[in-house]
């Protein structure tokens, strides 16, 4: 017997709050066994005897919250199979704890490493473009992606069980990953061609008077600028520390050109 | 005049907790993200453009620093939500007519606020860092709470004890934000004339947006991003000269 669709529905709406007890200790295990929790009382019809099925659950767990949703699907898939004796009891458990790891390299480097920044850069730059619009553009590419994950991954991993392990494979994730960050530098490009364009004019305008011999000089040392100080990000230099360096020295030069 | 100010300090905290849920504890849908939440703070204290501008610098700054593991990276949210709020505070209180003479796409000169703002704010993170470790600490007892349970075999909502710990990161974080905000926000009243000089941060504002492109660069750096830069930013400058 499957389980029904508003389980499915609780387990979706449930899988979202998978980091809302996050702890050093048990990481996500206490989220992930509220978000299965639904689908433990459908297949074992409630009441106590979901208990052990929740107590195999109620483990250690840490992945990307995101991919958590496959993880989710498959478990459930092998708790119904485990309770028609069709595999072990404790096969969605051990599944959980060996896609755990890899789903949440995966998911690191896809969703925070990829998208994000993707999604970020095309922001600022409809930012300058549309203004407040930028925000729902935003949210709209990230979530698509985001949404897209939690559903399709939970659908998927029911229907497939351990073969979730296939469907991530088959999505080429870290081969898309690279994909977009090309398409971040692209958008970058162009957000520092316009941010150049349009701060560096005003602002040499304001403190030197010959603008368009200013401008270009400005945009190449604005370039160079760029390339030193991430060149300092990748020796391991932080970004609130690069602030300081940064900053600091930029305000006492304006006081001084005042 | 303090009511005031407290006041205005418990509205952004409390709307600066609900954004912080959504970094770790729930959703994670990004609206957490400077570039939401410092429009929304821009909102609530009417001034949603200004805070547009100060979310956009924010989120390229702190583009590359995902929470990976137990890292708990830079507070981002929390730097927005400050930094939105006292430039509002800054600006009522001693904003000169300088800074509205500036317009950079269509927004005022607020953003000349943010790199002294910045360097006054992101020492803070320690104390937001601090407050989200602690949250992290104690949500460990939610979870043997739920294990104790099931192990008396007594059927407990799992749910309602994750919950627990959502509440417990939103009061932390509100915490965390009204000790910040509340002093900044009196001094702010009484420096914001001080501050409001954007001769004095022009260059500043722009040395933080090469930083917030180096960041963002450094994040999505592969063999070919470089490249990739270097060429679009160039047919951007062409196409804008050509037309």
């Amino acid at each position: 017997m499957s389980i029904r669709t508003g389980t499915k529905l609780k387990v979706f709406f449930s899988s979202f709050f998978i980091q809302a007890s996050w702890s050093f200790e048990k990481m996500q295990g206490l989220g992930f066994a509220a978000a299965i929790s639904p689908a433990m009382k459908d297949v074992f019809n409630g009441g106590r005897s979901s208990i052990p099925a929740m107590r195999r659950h109620l483990a250690y767990y840490n992945a990307h919250p995101y991919m958590a949703s496959p993880i989710l699907g498959a478990a459930i898939r092998l708790e119904e199979k485990g309770r028609d004796a069709e595999c072990p009891v404790d096969a969605g458990a051990r599944l959980k704890g060996m896609l755990m790891g890899p789903y949440g390299a995966i998911g690191d480097s896809f969703f925070w490493g990829s998208v994000r920044p993707l999604a970020s850069c095309l922001g600022v730059l409809c930012a300058m473009l549309w203004g407040l619009w930028c925000i729902p553009v935003f949210l709209v590419f990230y979530n698509a992606f985001h949404l897209w994950m939690r559903w399709d991954g939970l659908m998927k991993g029911y229907m497939l069980g351990e073969g979730v392990v296939g469907y991530v494979i088959s999505l080429e994730l870290p081969k898309w990953s690279i994909r977009l960050r090309y398409a971040s530098a692209a958008v970058l490009g162009i957000f520092f061609a316009m941010a150049a364009f349009g701060l560096a004019r005003p602002v040499m305008a304001w403190h030197l008077n010959n603008q368009g011999t200013w401008l270009f000089a400005g945009m190449i040392l604005a370039f160079i600028s760029t390339f030193f100080l991430k060149m300092f990000l990748r020796k391991g230099i932080t970004v609130t520390s690069l602030v300081y360096i940064v900053v600091l020295p930029l305000i006492i030069l304006g006081a001084i050109l005042r | 005049m303090i009511a005031n100010m407290l006041a205005h300090s418990m509205i952004v905290s409390v709307t600066g907790g609900a954004l912080l849920l959504d970094r770790t504890a729930a959703f994670q849908t990004m609206v957490s993200r400077p570039l939401v939440a410092a429009p929304l703070i821009g909102w609530v204290l009417g001034n949603p453009l200004m805070g547009l501008a100060i979310g956009v610098v924010l989120e390229i700054i702190f583009i590359g620093d995902p929470p990976v593991g137990s890292h708990i990276p830079v507070n981002e949210t929390a730097l927005a939500v400050v930094i939105t709020s006292v430039t509002a505070t800054a600006l009522d209180a001693g904003g000169s007519p300088g800074l509205h003479e500036v317009r950079y796409f269509g927004i005022t000169g607020a953003l000349l606020l943010l790199p002294p703002l910045l360097l006054v704010v992101v020492p803070l993170n320690m104390i937001y860092q601090r407050a989200d470790a602690l949250t992290r600490r104690l949500n460990a007892g939610f979870f043997y709470a739920a294990a104790r349970s099931l192990e008396e075999g007594v059927p407990v909502s799992l749910m309602k004890e994750n919950l627990k710990g959502l509440l417990l990161f939103f009061l932390t974080g509100t915490a965390a934000l009204f000790i910040t905000i509340f002093p900044l926000t009196i001094a702010a009243s009484y420096f914001g004339a001080f501050l409001a000089m954007p001769f004095f941060f022009s260059f500043a504002l722009a040395g933080c947006l090469i930083l917030g492109i180096a960041a963002a660069l450094n994040a999505v750096c592969t063999d070919r991003s470089l490249i990739i830069f270097i060429t679009a930013c160039m047919g951007a400058i062409i196409l804008w000269i050509v037309r």
